[in-house]
């Protein structure tokens, strides 16, 4: 039997390391003497040093083995004593000769095991070392023997072993941390130095990760760990020179991020506190190195963090890497030098100049589309945020918008694609919530002009919309969310982000205002307009709100408000037209039923006066009508509520509401209608629990009947009033109010019943009393005569009218109007308005309105043109000198302009390289023909020969708007008809080209007017053809945009009608044009819109009217 | 340190300003009580939606406090008061 065949021996690649004890300073030196080529017996005394290296850094805490540890201390020393260079100031002679000659060969010849070995006995005693304060020398000079070539080349050829030989990789890792950070980082700057050798793969290393499931023990740190630890040690120990240098290598710092996710919480907090520290927190290191770090890669995986899946159970909420990492975002977000944000500049896009006006037309509108920023970074960084859905991001983006306002704008733009939509889900919650809070950011100073002021150009109007509306809030969608009937949060929450902007949009107006620059104020309507097309219309906010259920008030009062928000800053005319009236009553009767609870009762209260404001402004409301059954008007509904509250709780607005719709109404006129609606205030606060059904239906009769007819009948009467009974005096009249409770008290006196009439009585009586100041005393004797007679003889009541006088303080309604004139002042202040406004109270009208005094007739214009070149008559004023003297009183001069006229209209057709030689002998011509044949009887009328003079310099200007209607007009006929006035009809009839020409042509007319009518005659023919400047007059007024110029020009033609020898103009402006009521409705409206210039203008103007009307009937 | 001072701060702060806040906080805590009531079937439907997560609840009762920012100082003011008289 053949023996079998002999097992094969195996083969052992690896021997185990063999190890001995250590116990002498002596054996330690044999041990680690390097005999050539013996690599055992090298890796036998590196593993032997090792092991007696080991126990220094284990934890030891019984006392045989501190006495253990005392001793290995000394074996070391000596050890190290022995092992030194003999001249200690050769700073070339090497240490640990032995060890470093052994490295160097295996690195020769690959020996891994003792490359290892190596590694670990250095960065082993380096470690004990640097914890033994007596071995710091020792510690050093190996340090700095390590430095050495030889000793580098073999501390690089560890490093950039193949990237599986780890157990090379990390000690070498280890040994250069030990290198760089001993006794301080003395050596680290001399350790960077070399980093062509220490930090050799250095980004290849930082990438070695632990390949198991979940995260690696920490008491076996991978490569990567050990290498990010180096790199974090080197940042902290460098100068600030060094960092920048260490912080350019990219690699590095691509590592130092790259697949931070898997990364354990220790290492990321170190890298996080590192970073904050030595890149965040060093003032030294240049902006652009920040930015380099902080790059478009980097940033996203440390927003990864954000969803970090490795935190201990049980952790802290803020010491969860998620917490952490949210904190050093937040700094990093913030601006230089504690974070990277550079200086920017807000609304204004990067590399415009806002303070040049001339290139402001490239650019401002040139934003529509894509907006540069200046943090790209952030920017990318910010979309790949989810903010609806974590708090954290949230939190951060605002943070990010907070600091760089630029952002804003553009990050809703790239996420227009995230639609708005509604839908009852938290991700629309959470999405809606975010607008919000972004809307309501504070805007940046002075919209991030760089200076302390703001700039001469506002910035691009698309980009300030975003920032009010941002573009996902689409109209479509904001729509869509108002009309949902299922839900009532998403109408809700689409209602809070409209009032939200416009709250915002109130804000950018005002600052705009504030500028005093035309440029900004000028983009204003712009800014509305455009803002207009952004949000729904008021339709639908209106149809959304009156679907609100009855009982949520949170919800009804944000929808009023909205209501009220747009009417106040959006003029359009859908806007003046939302019929409130339904929801208005049902917020009274629910005010009235006093069922709510006290927060809801001032929840309801607020949501009356939003829905007051809201009537205010629109001309859909009848306030004097009795809808739904009421047995009262609106305009009484809200007086009683507004009396029947307790005081304290009174809402001031709701009394001012009612104040402005008396006036717009005309129940009470400009000069006493305070007087005379405090007084009515004051009599029904008087009347305490008197205040009976009657009285209240006699009071709504009456405001009834005067808010309804107009006023006409009431403002005659009270003229009249007495009138029979020698009354007339020019003391003033009662007031309207007066007249028509005087009236109203006779039938309720003929046919009310005893309580009714007691009632009323009293109230009136009390009403007396207090208007007795400002009103004719003669007129009021003859009201409380006439009512006390009306009264049944046995009715002893009656006297109390005569009683009553006016001793009590102030009523809250007085109060109000003085609290409305200070914040009045106050919000001029606000916007700088106050210089401008000082002075106009001391103007006279004349001035207010701009009138030039009217030309005097001079004599010596009967001769003066002859001389004179034809292309100077018109503008040196010649030829309307000459045309004035048709109006002389002496017949010889007329008859002579006349002659003058016709022969200076030659000279002018004559001069043919004069361009409007025919229009200028045609418009003289016609003057001739129309005046001539009276002219010896009388003087030829001023309308005419104004209208003639100013046409001249009309005709000289062919871009003047009204040239082709005046040319027109003009060649219709070779004479103006005598009694029409001319050109009006005309124009009033013809095509303007545009709304501006259509203006223009009324101040021209105004103003020939008002130069022109200058005698009885000129009123006579003013009246007799006075359809036209009716319509002139109601189409100045009516378009709510007409400018202030139209405005004057035709206040200014009524003051001189009234200026007119005799007050015939004045009277007849009463009489034909009932100009005073339709004044006082102008002055109200001037009121409203805060033109004060245009409303003293009218309330002096009708005061005028008026006084000279009155002086005429006195006379007669 | 920083705790010293936020202490200061919280205690040392005007009389006016921190009644303010107290009022806003009074008026928040309102405002929330009112939204949940007024939506509570929304509100409802919304923890069953399929994306209601873990910060939904956080994001949720902070979009219904946005609410109090719709109002000035004035009106949390006369609106906290009034439930102050209610409960005294």
């Amino acid at each position: 039997m053949a023996d079998p065949p002999p097992k094969r021996r195996k083969i052992a690649h690896e021997a185990s390391p063999t190890s001995e004890e250590v116990y002498t300073s002596r054996q330690l030196q044999q041990l680690l003497t390097f005999n050539h080529q013996d690599f055992r017996g090298a890796r036998h005394g590196l593993t032997s040093f090792k092991n007696f290296l080991e126990p220094f850094v284990n934890d030891v805490s019984e006392g045989s083995e501190q006495a253990n540890l005392s001793e290995r201390k000394t074996i070391l020393n000596e050890y190290l004593e022995a092992v030194k260079p003999w001249d200690e100031d050769d700073g070339d002679a090497g240490c640990l000769n032995d060890i470093t000659q052994m490295w160097a060969a295996a690195c020769q010849v690959n020996n891994d095991n003792v490359m290892s070995a190596a590694a670990i006995a250095l960065s082993l005693l380096l470690k004990v070392i640097s914890s033994v304060l007596e071995l710091r020398k020792h510690g050093l000079r190996i340090c700095r023997s390590l430095l050495q070539k030889r000793e580098l080349l073999s501390i690089a050829r560890n490093l950039s072993a193949e990237k599986g030989k780890e157990f090379i990789i990390s000690p070498t890792l280890r040994l250069v941390r030990e290198m760089l950070c001993f006794d301080g980082g003395e050596l680290a700057e001399d350790v960077f130095r070399a980093r062509s050798f220490t930090f050799k793969a250095m980004g290849r290393n930082m990438g070695i990760r632990y390949r198991g499931d979940g995260l690696e023990n920490p008491k076996r740190p991978s490569a990567r760990t050990t290498a990010t630890r180096l790199f974090l040690s080197a940042l902290k120990f460098v100068n600030s020179e060094a960092r920048q240098e260490l912080l350019s290598q990219k690699d590095m710092v691509t590592a130092l991020f790259t697949g931070i996710k898997d990364d354990p919480p220790y290492l990321i907090y170190e890298i996080l506190e590192s970073l904050q520290t030595y890149v965040l927190g060093d003032s030294k290191l240049p902006g652009p190195i920040k930015l380099k770090v902080f790059n478009a890669y980097t940033l996203p995986r440390i927003a990864i963090l954000y969803s970090y899946n490795y935190d201990a159970k049980g952790e802290d909420e803020d010491a969860t890497v998620s917490a952490v990492a949210h904190r050093f975002l937040l700094q990093l977000c913030s601006p230089e030098p504690s974070g990277i944000l550079r200086p920017n500049s807000g609304f204004y896009p990067p590399g415009v100049d806002p303070d040049n006006a001339n290139t402001a037309a490239s650019w401002r509108q040139k934003f529509d589309g894509e907006i540069p920023v200046r943090h790209s970074v952030l920017l990318g960084l910010s979309q790949g945020l989810k903010p609806w859905a974590n708090l954290k991001h949230s939190e951060l983006l605002l943070h990010m918008f907070r600091a760089a306002p630029e952002l804003v704008a553009p990050y809703f733009r790239l996420k227009e694609a995230f639609t708005f939509d509604p839908k009852l889900s938290s991700t629309w919650i959470g999405f809606s919530a975010l607008i919000f809070s972004s809307i309501q950011l504070p805007i940046p100073p002075f919209f991030g002009h760089t200076k302390p002021k703001c700039a001469k150009v506002p910035p691009p109007t698309s980009i300030v919309l975003d920032n009010l509306v941002p573009p996902s809030l689409t109209q479509q969608a904001v729509t869509k969310c108002l009309a949902q009937q299922q839900s009532n949060l998403i109408p809700f929450f689409a209602i809070r982000l409209l009032i939200i902007a416009f709250q915002k949009l109130e804000r950018v107006v005002k600052l705009y205002r504030a500028t005093g620059s035309a440029e900004w104020k000028n983009e204003i309507s712009l800014l509305r307009t455009r803002f207009e097309r952004r949000v729904p219309s008021a339709k639908d906010v209106l149809k959304s709100y009156l679907s609100v259920p009855q009982a949520n008030l949170l919800h009804r009062e944000a929808a009023s408000r909205l209501l009220h928000l747009y009417c106040h800053n959006l003029t359009s005319a859908e806007n003046s037209s939302l019929d409130v009236s339904r929801p208005l009553l049902e917020v009274i009767k629910g005010l009235e039923d006093e069922q709510a609870t006290s927060q809801g009762e001032a929840l309801s209260r607020m949501e009356l006066d939003n829905l007051v404001a809201v009537a205010d402004a629109s001309f859909s409301i009848r306030w004097f009508s009795k809808a739904g059954g009421r047995k009262t008007s609106l305009f009484t509904s809200l007086l009683r509520l507004s009396l029947n509250a307790p005081s304290e709780s009174l809402s001031r607005r709701l009394l001012s509401s009612l104040l402005k719709v008396a006036k717009t109404y005309h129940l009470i006129d400009h000069t006493q209608g305070l007087s005379t609606f405090t007084s009515l205030y004051r009599a029904l606060e008087s009347l305490g629990e008197e205040k009976t059904d009657d009285v209240w239906s006699f009071l709504d009769n009456c405001v009834t009947r005067l808010g309804n007819d107009m006023n006409l009948k009431y403002f005659t009467m009270a003229i009249e009033l007495g009138k029979d009974d020698d009354t007339q005096s020019t003391e003033g009249c009662v007031s309207k109010m007066t007249a028509c409770l005087h009236e109203q008290f006779l039938f309720v006196a003929k046919s009310g019943t005893e309580e009714s009439l007691a009632a009323v009585t009293k109230l009136l009586a009390v009403y007396i009393g207090h208007v007795r100041t400002g009103q004719n005393t003669k007129q009021l004797d003859f009201v409380v005569k006439s009512m006390t007679d009306a009264m049944p003889p046995k009715f002893r009541a009656a006297k109390a009218l005569k009683k009553v006088k006016d001793s009590t303080p102030p009523c809250l309604l007085e109060n109000l109007v003085d609290d409305r004139k200070v914040a009045d002042q106050n919000a001029f202040a606000e916007e700088g308005w106050t210089s401008s406004t000082t002075n106009i109270h001391h103007m006279n009208l004349d001035d207010l309105l701009c009138l030039d005094p009217l030309v005097e007739l001079d004599n010596s214009a009967l001769t003066r043109w002859a001389n004179k070149p034809v292309e100077k008559l018109v503008h040196d004023g010649h030829i309307r000198a000459l045309v004035m003297l048709l109006t002389s009183e002496h017949s010889s001069i007329r008859l002579e302009a006349a002659v003058n006229i016709v022969k200076l209209a030659s000279k002018i057709k004559q001069a043919k390289s004069y361009l409007p030689h025919l229009q200028l002998w045609l418009v003289l011509m016609e003057l001739a023909e129309t005046v001539t044949p009276n002219l010896a009887q009388e003087p030829a009328l001023g309308i005419f020969v104004s209208f003639a003079a100013h046409s001249l310099t009309i005709l000289t200007k062919p871009l003047h708007p009204i040239y082709p209607a005046l040319n027109k007009f003009l060649c219709a006929a070779p004479r103006w008809q005598s009694n029409r006035l001319p050109f009006i009809s005309h124009f009033l009839d013809g095509d303007s080209e545009t709304e501006g020409s259509f203006y223009a042509g009324f101040v021209w007319i105004f103003k020939f007017l008002a130069d022109g009518i200058r005698s009885p005659r000129d009123i006579a023919l003013f009246f007799n053809d006075r359809t036209p400047v009716e319509r002139l007059l109601t189409d100045s007024w009516s378009h709510p945009n007409t400018q202030e110029g139209v405005r004057f020009a035709a206040l200014g033609m009524l003051k001189r009608v009234a200026d007119v020898e005799g007050g015939k103009g004045a009277d007849l402006l009463v009489s034909k044009l009932a100009i005073p009521p339709w004044l006082a409705i102008m002055e109200v409206r001037a009121q409203e819109e805060e033109k004060e210039k245009e409303e003293l203008a009218c309330r002096l103007l009708r005061g005028k009217i008026m006084s000279r009307a009155r002086g005429l009937q006195s006379t007669q | 340190m920083a705790k010293t001072t936020n202490h200061a701060d919280s205690n040392g702060g005007p009389p006016a300003e921190q009644e303010n806040k107290e009022v806003k906080q009074q008026f928040t805590a309102f405002c929330l009580q009112k939204a949940t009531t007024e939506f509570a079937d929304d509100l409802a439907k919304i923890r069953e939606a399929h994306d209601f997560a873990n910060d939904s609840l956080p994001i949720l009762i902070g979009a219904l406090q946005q609410t109090a920012c719709l109002y000035t100082e004035g009106q949390m003011a006369s609106l906290v008061d009034k439930g102050s008289d209610k409960q005294s």
